[in-house]
């Protein structure tokens, strides 16, 4: 409990400390110029200081960096050499066809991280750790041990020593660098450094995409949706478990708007009535979480029993005969069964369970009625999307959902035509609607992948093939149980060394309390990064890393119709490096080629993926450069290049920050997915086994059994998944509930970014991280808004204010993701609320992370009520020097 | 020049709080002083079937008011500040601080129905929306208008907004204009609730 309250006067980095330390770099003087962006005058409401002398301020367009599922535009006011405020897009006029790319509250909150008095200022090792493993290394004191400040040589000798030291002993998979979780930031670099080595362990399967990751490839449905120009032609759109004001801040819900504008209808399905909802929906229907799949069977049903095409057409026949394999017994694949069809398992022919409405009710919490009309609502609309978050799929069933979906969009007709979807929207909101037909080029996320136009050579890991399972990555480690891999194979896990760049998996993957006894065990933990996170705390060696307002820039894909050139706002504060300086320090340690690591310095490398971007002409065939460029222009970057014509002058673009595609709703640019494949499925197969929408799909079933965490049926079951609403009874028949009677799925919330931002003070003020509970259930157990009340699961437990609220259905609770762990080590209990102490590590079909399937109990807490969280301490180890 | 005052379309607001930390971002406020606050009901209610578990919504909403001043027509803050720091501009009808004047009594915090003068404990004085008067002499808008996602927000001569968009002033959580006159114009929420004896509970932890 933090007893002890105290408010930093003014939080953050002193004044003087600012001047210290940041600055406007010479090249973004000199590359910027004197002229301010978009025809601004410079204006500041901040203290200029004493002495002072008077600057007319320059805009510098800067990262955020968050890998939030969205992306906004921010740019921040440099005067004097203090940031003093920021600013978002207003590079054009803002209209609803040509929209503003505006900021967030969190993108709006950047100085809170980056000038914040829990900036990571210098090196540091825990000081009961020594180098070598075993007893020396007092594993069992991480997270509660003192720092010691050391130099950057003492800890890149450390570090590089003990690489060293476990790569002779244990081989290369004893080191592991836990990748693949958002909040990345450097994956180019230390990452890239171990493959050049041979190799590490990584994690697998903790995605923002859940099952569709392995589902989309194998079934056909592919994530994506519809252009936001086409979907204000659909008569319905169905957000399904999809809350973007939420999950995508930013344009996502403005585009649905213009919908509404247009006079779409919105339909809500979810587990409460969200924030989307609240400015769009015209209905809501609650559906209990991981029984998504149950509802749409019992939709299906529905279409199954009243169709008639002759007087009450509700099915589409001609696309299911043309386009899907599986859906009855005169469509199934050579060689299976033709009793296991969909048609007959929805029916109940074989299992005499009919999946009617009442059977689908029962099980996901919508009332019968309400499923059965839904079903004959967009089965009857002409133009119907019917848009799933990747919500759904991160449950125990995500995987049978997947098909599910595919299933009943198939059958109502809503695939591959103008205004229709049946659709994931898709973990990254810039990903969606074919944005790579109107430019190509831009990182993502600012991280140079595989695939980046013009970007460094790809290195891949040479054990990727071994990569831990997320659900398997604490036990295999703390029980000393196998693991599969991804190729299917089992092995052990023989880590010894964690380093972690950013990621904080452990924070962000599942079962943190099984966590920290695995990062107890470790011989070494080293952790990177800008702020204190989770994964800093229980390290041995901290590095404070920059953040991108710190480093030359980066050039990334936004919406679709957006690309980002983001520039360094003010020089590295403290002793803070960039990832890559510190890759480059420890490859002169280890003996790895420097130039291998890093063929080219970053100006370069961002210059050569700006000169290679293109952009579609607005005679939809033909490209054009992105940028020109000058001789000139070379020479003021300082790379080299070859001049070209484009669109813009590179400098200027450098200054805007933004190139922004303009659209008109008439301009014949509005992608529909699967539009060629509905029009002739032979002529434009999928890359599926039958080259179709597979509604049974055996590829997906031999794949599964393939890695053996699960079985998966060929056809979309309905499977009760672990920690699922069926495990809230003790006894399902006479529905007494259990020990743990609640659902409690991870909101993706406005208050962070996953963990990113997690510490920001004003934004854990605006915005609270209670424990959502509705109103009978906190009536039945007597419970208030504003109480701490205890959350305990099968993992873990912590303590939160309870928030009363119509807005969520009974019997499940809300909580936010992304808070920093906060262990009171004297009960085990977590203060800050986060959700994977309470999230369970249950394997899954195709190994994604479940993290909507997790079931607990809530009782009164009579110890210390929690002091609000924007009054506790920020995590500042050693104080500016 | 005319009154200027702030439209506030609740219909299409989603609480997304941009306006909120824009405002903090521009007066470089930490924790404390919120100059802008998006304020946040639901209510309505469940009916569960008892043998099926199947739960039915009935009228279940929730909504969001983004609140900053109302440069009021009769501003309490004025009336109340014993210095004259708190002043309404002649021309615009902004009301404003004159920080040298403010000797930080915070009167004016108390007088408020609104809430909006803000105690800022560093400098030891009020600070207040002024509709980013400083912004706007250089051409910007209000950094909470220029924000918005939903383009929920905007400024503009009271009357014109009023001829364009209404003359709502009044929605539940926020007090009775009738107080102090504020130059809003309030798009209701389809769900909005006025009056007194509304059933509607804040969905925040403040309550």
């Amino acid at each position: 409990m933090k007893e002890d309250v105290k408010v930093a006067p003014h939080g953050g980095i002193t004044r003087r400390g600012l001047l210290k330390w940041t600055g406007l770099t010479a090249l973004g003087t000199a590359a910027l110029g004197t002229t301010a962006c978009a025809g601004f005058n410079e204006t500041d409401l901040a203290e200029t200081g004493e002495g002072a002398e008077e600057d007319q301020g320059t805009w510098i367009p800067c990262s955020c960096w968050a890998d939030c599922g969205s992306k906004g535009f921010n740019k921040a006011l440099v005067k004097n050499g203090e940031v003093v405020r920021m600013g978002t897009d207003q590079t054009h006029e803002d209209s609803p066809d040509c929209p503003q790319m505006r900021a967030c509250a969190r993108g709006r909150s950047l100085r809170g991280m980056i000038f914040g008095a829990d900036r990571i200022k210098y090196p540091m090792k825990r000081k009961n750790w020594q180098p070598g493993g075993g007893e020396n290394a007092h594993g069992e004191l991480r997270g509660r041990d003192e720092w010691e400040r050391i130099s950057w040589d003492e800890a890149l000798d450390l570090i590089a020593g003990e690489i060293k030291r476990v790569l002779d002993t244990y081989g290369n998979e004893g080191i592991l660098l836990p990748g693949g979780v958002p909040q990345r930031l450097g994956d180019f670099d230390i990452g890239r450094m171990m493959y050049l080595m041979g190799g590490c362990l990584e994690q697998n399967g903790a995605v923002s995409s859940g099952a569709w990751t392995e589902m989309a490839k194998l079934i056909g449905l592919t994530e994506d949706t519809n252009d936001r120009m086409d979907l204000r032609t659909s008569e319905l759109i169905v957000l399904w478990a999809s809350n973007p004001a939420w999950s995508r801040a930013g344009l996502p819900t403005y585009d649905y708007m213009q919908c509404k504008e247009a006079g779409t209808r919105f339909v809500s399905v979810d587990v409460w009535y969200n924030a989307t909802a609240r400015a769009l929906t015209d209905e809501f229907i609650a559906v209990r979480p991981g029984t998504d799949t149950a509802m749409l069977l019992g939709m299906s049903h529905v279409l199954l029993t009243q169709d008639d095409p002759a007087t009450n057409p509700l099915i589409d026949w001609d696309f299911l005969d043309r386009c899907t394999i599986g859906f009855d017994a005169d469509h199934m694949p050579e060689g299976a069964d033709p009793k296991d069809n969909y048609k007959d398992y929805v029916l109940g022919t074989y299992d005499g369970q009919p999946k009617d409405p009442a059977w689908a009710s029962e099980i996901c919490g919508a009332p019968a009625e309400a499923i059965e009309k839904l079903a004959l609502e967009i089965a009857r609309t002409e133009r119907c999307a019917l848009i799933m978050s990747p919500a759904p799929a991160r449950t125990g069933s995500g995987a049978q959902l997947c098909q599910a979906l595919l299933s009943f969009g198939a059958m109502a007709g809503i695939i591959g035509k103008p205004g229709c979807c049946a659709a994931s929207d898709c973990g990254h909101a810039w990903m969606q609607g074919g944005w790579k037909q109107l430019h190509e080029g831009g990182t993502y996320l600012g991280c140079f992948l595989k695939d980046t136009v013009a970007g460094p050579e790809y290195v891949e890991n040479p054990l990727s093939y071994k990569k831990v399972n997320v659900n398997q990555m604490w036990t295999s480690i703390v029980n000393e149980e196998p693991y599969i891999g991804v190729d299917g194979n089992t092995y052990d896990n023989p880590a010894h060394l964690i380093y972690d760049r950013h990621e904080n998996f452990l924070n962000q993957g599942p079962a943190t309390m099984l966590g920290i006894e695995a990062y107890r065990k470790m011989d070494t933990v080293i952790a990177q990064n800008l702020v204190m996170t989770t994964t800093c705390k229980y390290a041995d060696i901290v590095l404070p890393i920059s953040s991108m307002w710190e480093r030359y820039g980066i050039f990334e894909q936004a919406y679709r119709e957006q690309l980002l050139w983001t520039s360094q706002v003010v020089e590295p504060l403290f002793e803070c490096r960039s990832d890559m300086d510190v890759a480059l320090e420890l490859a002169d340690r280890l003996g790895v080629d420097k130039k291998a690591l890093c063929p080219e310095d970053d100006p370069q490398a961002v210059f050569n993926t700006v000169a290679a971007a293109k952009v579609l002409n607005e005679d939809n065939e033909t490209w054009d450069n992105l940028v020109t460029i000058t001789e000139d222009d070379l020479a003021e970057l300082g790379v080299t290049g070859t001049p070209q014509e484009g669109r813009v002058p590179i400098l200027e673009l450098k200054r805007d920050g933004l190139y922004t595609i303009e659209r008109t709703p008439d301009d014949g640019r509005n992608f529909v997915p699967f539009k060629e494949f509905r029009e002739d499925p032979e002529g434009n197969p999928l890359n599926t086994e039958s080259g179709k929408l597979e509604i049974y799909c055996r590829a997906a079933s031999e794949k599964v059994h393939g890695w053996g965490f699960a079985e998966l049926d060929p056809i979309a079951k309905y499977v009760p998944p672990t920690e699922g609403y069926e495990e809230t009874f003790a006894n399902w028949e006479t529905k007494e509930k259990g020990e743990y009677p609640f659902q409690i799925p991870s909101l993706h919330i406005l208050r962070h970014s996953h963990s990113t931002f997690a510490n920001v003070p004003n934004l854990r003020e605006a915005f609270d991280h209670p424990l959502y509970m509705n109103n009978l259930d906190a009536e039945r157990l007597g419970m208030e808004t504003g109480e701490t009340v205890l959350i305990t699961s099968k993992w873990g437990r912590c303590l939160r204010p309870l928030l009363v609220t119509e807005t969520v259905m009974p019997g499940v609770l809300g909580m936010g993701q992304g808070a920093w762990v906060e262990i009171d080590e004297e009960t085990g209990i977590d203060m800050a609320g986060s959700m994977n102490v309470l999230c369970g590590p249950n394997v899954t079909t195709t190994g994604f992370q479940s993290w909507n399937t997790c079931i607990c109990k809530v009782e009164k807490w009579d110890g210390e009520p929690l002091v609000p969280d924007y009054l506790w301490d920020a995590r500042e180890v050693f104080e500016e020097e | 020049m005319a009154q200027m005052g702030f439209l506030i379309n609740s219909a299409a607001c989603t609480g997304c709080k941009a306006c909120e930390l824009a405002c903090k971002d521009v007066h470089s406020f930490d924790i404390g002083p919120r100059a802008r606050i998006v304020r946040e009901v639901c209510g309505g209610g469940w009916t569960v079937d008892e043998d099926s578990g199947a739960c039915t919504p009935n009228q279940v909403f929730s909504y969001s008011v983004s609140y900053s001043c109302g440069h009021c027509e009769n501003p309490a803050c004025v009336e109340v500040c014993p210095t004259g720091a708190h002043h309404k501009d002649e021309e615009t009808g902004i009301v404003s601080i004159t920080e040298d004047e403010c000797i930080g009594c915070e009167s004016c915090v108390k007088a408020c129905p609104y809430g909006a003068p803000q105690f800022v404990e560093a400098k030891n004085i009020t600070q207040k929306c002024d509709m980013c008067a400083s912004l706007q002499a250089h051409g910007e808008e209000p950094a909470c208008v220029a924000i918005c996602p939903q383009r929920a927000l905007k400024i503009g001569d009271i009357d014109e907004l009023r001829a364009q968009y209404g003359d709502v002033r009044d929605i539940q959580p926020l007090p009775d204009s009738g107080q102090t006159g504020p130059n809003v114009v309030i798009v209701p929420h389809r769900n909005g609730k006025t009056g007194a004896d509304a059933d509607w509970r804040m969905l925040s932890l403040e309550q």
